[in-house]
């Protein structure tokens, strides 16, 4: 199941990521990321309402997916994490170097000067993966614990009272 | 710029929505949407994490945008707004028809059981607009939009 979450990461390249405001309203914006198994690195301005946010609450919420054809293909992916900057030179060119390989666009521009940009990381917590393919509504849940073990808590269906009836897009 | 944040709206379907639980911890998701205006509409479960959040807190964040061609392209919406149920049968109905032009393969089912999934309008208040065409970056803030009727 875990492979399955990692697979969808792998599949995607852009999120998008809530943080939560000092007055407790949500913020959403959408990030470009690149993963390296479940976590997730992306770069943002030291100026932004996000950057400020995490740095006073580090929990966030992201979610990957894409628009369907048919609502059976769904598979996304809704995630709990705690955010944080990655100060450690090494690692920061890592996740420089996998942010460019998953988004060759970026090369056209200026690298990142790191007095306006950080380097953040997302840890997952909890990993909600969607697979409608199971039937409309289809999660499983995964909890990362300490370690990098996940459990897995029973699958549940939400089918919004849509039952079978749900059509491909036409 | 009312009318540009209006136009990414109509040219989108799907939207990520991020509620806040009992917790403090945001949640996002992503639901299909269509919009009449300002005003989005979207279906959820009444048993879902995201109708309680919304039940107990009806501040929620929206994120319109699809992956353009080219960074230089990148267009999106954000917007703060305020959600809650349409529980009135007339306002319910004219709702689910501009769900269903958006989405055309609900046309022809059958209505959700009402009961078991909850027809919720996001009034757009605080709106930030994305156009990277205007340079990398660029954002405009409208603020309280729709209290002002800018």
């Amino acid at each position: 199941m875990k492979d399955k979450a990692i697979g969808i990461l792998d599949e995607n390249r852009l999120m998008a990521l809530a943080t939560i405001r000092a007055d407790g309203w949500p913020q959403a914006t959408m990030v470009g990321y690149a993963n390296e198994d479940i976590l997730l690195y992306f770069v943002i301005s030291r100026q932004s309402q996000k950057f400020a946010n995490i740095a006073r609450d580090d929990r966030v919420s992201l979610v990957v997916g894409r628009d369907f054809h048919d609502p059976r293909s769904i598979k996304a992916l809704s995630i709990a994490a705690r955010a944080s900057e990655v100060t450690d030179p090494k690692q920061q060119q890592r996740a420089v170097k996998l942010l460019l390989e998953r988004h060759p666009g970026l090369r056209k521009l200026e690298a990142p000067s790191p007095g306006h940009s950080a380097v953040m990381r997302a840890n997952p917590e909890i990993i909600t993966i969607l697979d409608y393919s199971k039937g409309f509504g289809h999660a499983d849940v995964l909890t990362v614990g300490p370690g990098g073990l996940t459990d897995m808590t029973p699958a549940r269906d939400d089918d919004w009272g849509f039952g079978l009836a749900s059509r491909p897009v036409s | 710029m009312k009318d540009k944040a209006i136009g990414i709206l109509d040219r989108n379907r799907i939207m990520a929505i991020s509620t806040v639980r009992p917790d403090g911890w945001p949640q996002t998701t992503i639901v299909g949407y269509a919009n009449d205006g300002l005003v989005v509409y979207f279906v959820i479960f009444r048993g879902s994490q995201k109708f309680a959040n919304i039940a107990a807190d009806n501040r929620v964040s929206i994120a319109v945008g699809a992956e353009p061609p080219d960074i230089r392209l990148a267009q999106a919406v954000y917007a703060g707004a305020i959600a809650s149920e349409v529980s009135e049968p007339g306002e319910r109905e004219q709702a689910w028809r501009v769900l269903v032009r958006r989405h055309p393969n609900l046309a022809g089912a059958p209505q959700p059981d009402w009961a078991q999934a909850a027809l919720m309008r996001a009034e757009c208040q605080h709106i930030s607009i994305v156009d990277y065409s205007l340079g990398l970056g660029h954002t405009d803030a409208l603020h309280s939009i729709a209290e002002k009727g800018a």
